[in-house]
């Protein structure tokens, strides 16, 4: 899909996924590639954006169809299993915890670890450094790491997640409407961090409802509608007003 | 991973505003400032009660010229280690966001049932006259037990904490008395009463015990995986388990270490008491007192939040408080009433200092 592609193998790619809630088909047979940069997926409520998200994250298995992370089969059904192979996702509210500083939320389940007397013990001081240093590169207005996950805005509590992604390698993060909570100064902040992880050759892959942002926003656009990608494009080459024809499906 | 986009204008694109900073400077100014403290005071913060405490002390002193006097000081020491040990249980599972009025039925019924093991016929004991060191390890196992089995019903029956402790409590306080037909077992072995009763000069060995488990756990807290992912659990469940965190077996865990601790506390008491009675832990309400001294030491019974420094605290602010209600000679039918409204009085004042907080 990039033009100076190296890479012969898609970052992360599914073949013929299918989930069905009863008798309702969220996906039916999707397949899709994601290659380094910034994949946008849109599409109406109900069209299976989050639901394919959901599954490349761990939160849902799928009924049919694999998942491929740099070509080799993966299955998981948990986050934390996804979170292992380096598919990393943003949700809002799940991931943080407010009564824990930025640099134990940065590290939670995952913690630095020094030597006293043969013990080992957490390493509070490498890792408020290191949390410090990986949000320094998200060039964002930032408390030192100490400071309580509780104090921070919204777009600061994204950025915690997504410092945590980068610090621990992910192969892939994903991001389901991660502006939809926050204020138009720090949606143009988060969207520029992560539009300068995407230009680091990370692989991200928006969700959103905000046609316009996503235009602006993202190097390939995915179009869902009732469970299928309808329409692949690159935003330089399509408008709204085809995007939204196909949204709803008149195109 | 090096691999950069060649999409520049894409790129360009997506920065509308160019802007570096978003926040507001206020916001800012205000988190700088929370950061700019040093280290050593986010340790006193740990601690918002020691002026209370310092206030209390003053008090004590000037009302009474036996307050300050070392027999009365280490005295209070004793008294509260024991209160400290079932606190610092009941303060685990607070910060689980859990709770656990049984710890008040742990801390009579296992010395109780270690005692009731160990000692002669003749002294209300079974008559197996157990060894006395076997009997410290049913101490330890019995709190372990009744911690695991509170964990297992909360937990993975998903029934409420509330009501299995509260059983919990009532039935093991029915086992206590019904061991010994609710006599009291006064002939304790030597190695039962020396932590809880002996002193190292004037120094109550029982303060230093306690001293040292504050230590172990409060360090365990801090600097332990497992001790991080207690306040993880009790912070955001939900987090917690997408980070990877075994959330049920913290939990259980976390029941089992509360109760081991409440047997330790209730087996310190025993030993300042030098017996065992059918009414200690239960009938003299101490689960209260657990409950609120965590509280007024700063832990949240919404979970996540508390340490060891501010449950010293805590216990010391109503070890204190009961000490100067019994120097001055307040009524003893009335003593309740001032107690509680000290307590009252206590919480307010910690909500207060403790809202100006941050996080450990």
């Amino acid at each position: 899909m990039l033009d100076n592609n190296t890479v012969a193998v898609p970052r992360l790619a599914a073949t013929h996924l299918s989930k069905w809630y009863g008798h309702v088909g969220a996906l039916r047979e999707v397949s899709v590639e994601f290659w380094p940069g910034l994949t946008g997926i849109v599409g109406d409520n109900g069209a299976g954006k989050s639901t394919l998200l959901k599954i490349f994250s761990g939160f849902e298995v799928p009924d049919e169809g694999e998942v491929l992370l740099d070509g080799h089969p993966v299955a998981f059904h948990t986050a934390r299993a996804a979170r292992t192979v380096g598919i990393e996702s943003l949700y809002q509210s799940l991931a943080l915890v407010n009564t824990l500083s930025v640099a134990d939320n940065v590290f939670l389940g995952r913690e630095l670890y020094r030597r006293i007397l043969g013990m080992r013990v957490v390493d509070r001081r490498a890792m408020r450094k290191d949390a410090d240093d990986a949000l320094k590169l998200l060039r964002i207005s930032m408390p030192p790491s100490r400071v309580g996950v509780k104090q921070l805005s919204g777009g600061q509590r994204q950025a915690v997640a997504l410092a945590r992604a980068m610090y621990f390698g992910a192969r892939v993060v994903l991001l389901d409407e991660p502006t939809a909570s926050l204020g138009p100064r720090e949606t143009a902040a988060f969207l520029r961090i992560i539009r300068d992880t995407a230009d680091h050759g990370e692989t991200v892959v928006v969700v959103g409802h905000n046609l316009p942002q996503m235009l602006e926003l993202a190097d390939h656009l995915l179009v869902m509608r009732a469970g299928r990608i309808v329409a692949a494009f690159s935003p330089k080459e399509t408008s709204l007003r085809e995007l939204t024809d196909f949204m709803v499906g008149s195109a | 991973m090096t691999r950069v986009s060649g999409e520049k204008e894409a790129a360009a694109l997506a920065q509308p505003t160019g802007q570096e900073a978003d926040s507001p400077a206020a916001a800012e100014a205000e988190l700088q400032q929370i950061s700019g403290d040093s280290r050593a005071l986010s340790l006193l913060r740990d601690a918002s009660l020691l002026p209370v405490l310092v206030a209390l002390i003053v008090f004590g002193a000037l009302i009474s010229p036996y307050f300050l006097q070392g027999d009365n000081f280490w005295g209070i020491g004793q008294y509260a280690s024991s209160i400290a040990l079932i606190t610092a249980g009941e303060a685990l599972v607070l910060m689980i966001g859990s709770m656990d009025l049984s710890l008040g039925g742990t801390y009579g019924f296992a010395p109780m049932l270690a005692t009731w093991l160990v000692a002669p016929a003749s002294a209300f004991g079974v008559g197996l006259n157990l060894n006395p060191y076997a009997g410290l390890i049913v101490l330890l196992l019995a709190g372990a037990a009744v911690g695991f089995v509170n964990g297992l019903l909360i937990v993975k029956a998903h029934l409420s904490a509330f009501i299995v402790t509260l059983g919990m409590l009532i039935g093991l306080a029915g086992v206590q008395d019904g061991l010994v037909d609710g006599q009291t077992i006064s002939a304790l072995p030597t190695c039962f009463s020396y932590i809880g009763g002996n002193f190292w000069g004037p120094v109550p060995v029982s303060l230093v015990a306690t001293a040292v488990v504050f230590v172990v756990v409060g360090l365990f807290l801090r600097y332990r995986r497992a001790g991080r992912a207690i306040y993880a659990v009790g912070g955001s469940a939900e987090a917690a388990r997408a980070a990877g965190i075994n959330v049920d077996r913290v939990k259980i865990g976390v029941y089992m270490a509360a109760g081991v601790l409440a047997a330790m506390g209730g087996f310190v008491e025993m030993g300042r008491d030098g017996a065992i009675t059918a009414s200690q832990g239960y009938s003299e309400g101490v689960i209260f007192i657990a409950f609120a001294s965590a509280v007024i030491g700063g832990v949240s019974l919404l979970g996540g939040k508390g340490n060891m420094v501010g449950v010293a605290v805590g216990v010391l602010v109503l070890a204190v408080v009961q000490n100067i209600l019994d120097l001055k000679n307040v009524n003893v039918f009335w003593e309740n009433a001032v107690y509680g409204l000290v307590i009252l009085i206590a919480l307010v004042i910690a909500r207060v200092i403790g809202d100006r907080e941050t996080q450990t």
